[in-house]
């Protein structure tokens, strides 16, 4: 039976001029929030594992990267933020015999930044376009105002390599790209590039986006530039 | 000549702001689930001993005791019912499937629920907080135990393949990625721990059907493996 829904004749011919990243870049609605190359960030030492409580050991309370929409729930024409790849360059590696070097990605309703890490600045790629982010970002060494709360979601988990990590060691996280491939060796000794499949994230108006990441005996802080991409628009429009 | 049913001329300039997942997301349809870390650190188990994948199967054939089930519990007389659209699934080895050295896959839709009882839901959280629409697929993994004791005759194997052609190693990573042709899978297969990326179809979960992954390797002995899930997907009503 066909889908009834969906016919199988009278296709509308488009000519595709851009697709996404480029398109969002031309109406103004795309930043980048880069660290320059000599000034890497530290984040937070001996954080062990990501159980869900308040301790300067798990990765939930010490996050490694915090987003916040500054956006008013209340307001109809608030933008949301749709991240689109995050890079993280390695200068220093994570000191102590970590055998695994793991991340997780949670969304929460508030802002959960309190203290810590270094502010970056988001830049529109697109000179031509007045809009400014809505976005606060921050990586380092930060502190979460709580433990997540019961709208926490858990949207990606997982591990990044084993081994402590090489300098130069890269990983890009890339979302919402179902064609993002994962083919590399975890515990090379040589640095390596490593490509990192996560979901589509919607940060909504007044919703936290946290990067966590944490490793087994994990004592000295990695420290890594970083380079965050994302998009913000109305949602749906 | 000229394709009469598509003229050559008369295209529309458009530039496309959202690809397929961020659309979706946008539009609240997008759904994303993982199991959240634990002391333990050893992820969830799934069934010992699963031989091989033969039909119909025996106790130690994957069909009856898959890693993973994904029902769609939307009644199919509904006519605003959705279908899930997987989009990808990642494993993440804690424990390995002892003493196997070749380990395969395969993704099998049934019209029926399949799930009977056992292994760890996942939660399922639309990814856009904007939006209010829950899940309506339900994701197990685990030591699942099924509803009959073989697969109807209506099943549908969509995909198979190996994982490894030497045994897995711990935090060995599987990332299947449904429906994205322009894929390429170009991880080494041997036994040093890896990152795999793996091709599946484009997979269509309808109302009251469910798609299972089975897991098994002819040497697979009586310790289960264990990983760490995170599960992908779309929920829309087809067509619209």
């Amino acid at each position: 039976m066909a889908n009834v829904n969906f016919g199988t004749a009278n296709a509308q011919k488009i000519v595709n001029l851009w697709n996404a990243d480029q398109a969002l870049a031309d109406e103004g609605s795309y930043y980048v929030a880069a660290r320059e190359y000599g000034s890497p960030i530290a984040i937070t030492a001996s954080v062990a594992d990501d159980l869900n409580t308040a301790s300067a050991t798990h990765a939930t309370f010490a996050p490694a990267m915090s987003i916040f929409n500054q956006e008013n729930p209340n307001n109809p024409n608030a933008k949301s933020i749709y991240p689109r790849y995050l890079k993280l360059t390695t200068t220093t590696v994570q000191g102590g015999p970590a055998t695994d070097w793991n991340y997780a990605l949670r969304l929460d309703n508030g802002n959960k930044y309190a203290s810590g890490g270094t502010a970056l600045t988001p830049q529109n790629v697109n000179p031509m376009s007045s809009n400014s982010s809505v976005a606060k970002i921050y990586f380092g060494a930060c502190v979460a105002t709580a433990a997540p709360t019961s709208a926490a979601r858990l949207v990606s988990l997982g591990n990044i390599a084993t081994a402590v990590s090489v300098v130069m060691d890269t990983y890009l996280f890339h979302f919402g790209d179902v064609n993002t491939k994962m083919d590399q060796l975890k515990a090379a000794a040589a640095a390596k590039n490593i490509s990192i499949h996560v979901p589509p994230v919607v940060l909504a108006p007044g919703w936290t986006l946290q990067l966590e990441m944490w490793g087994t005996s994990y004592t000295t802080a990695a420290q890594y530039v970083v380079e965050f991409a994302y998009a913000e628009r109305i949602s749906g429009l | 000549m000229a394709n009469a049913n598509f003229p050559g001329a008369s295209s529309q300039k458009v530039s496309n702001l959202w690809n397929a997942d961020y659309a979706l997301a946008d539009e609240g349809s997008y759904f994303a689930g993982a199991n959240a870390w634990t002391a333990a650190n050893t992820g969830i188990v799934i069934t010992a001993s699963i031989a091989d994948d033969a039909l119909p199967a025996g106790a130690t054939s994957a069909p009856n005791s898959p890693a993973m089930i994904i029902y769609n519990a939307e009644n199919a007389n509904n006519p605003n019912a959705v279908s899930i659209y997987p989009r990808y699934c990642k494993l993440t080895t804690k424990v390995i499937p002892l003493t196997t050295v070749t380990w395969f896959y395969a993704w099998r839709l049934d019209n029926a629920n399949r799930y009977a009882s056992g292994g760890t839901a996942l939660t399922m959280n639309n990814v856009n907080p904007g939006s209010t629409r829950a899940a309506k697929g339900a994701v197990t993994f685990g030591v699942l135990a099924v509803n009959t004791t073989t697969v109807s005759s209506a099943h549908r194997l969509v995909s198979n393949g190996t994982l490894a052609g030497a045994a897995p190693v711990v935090l060995d990573t599987y990332l299947w990625q449904f429906g994205a042709p322009s894929l390429a899978m170009d991880s080494a297969r041997a036994a040093t721990v890896k990152s795999m990326t793996i091709q599946a179809p484009p997979v269509v979960i309808p109302p009251g059907w469910s798609l299972q992954l089975e897991l098994w390797g002819a040497t697979y002995g009586a310790t289960g493996a264990q990983y760490d899930v995170e599960w992908g997907h779309v929920e829309r009503t087809p067509g619209l």
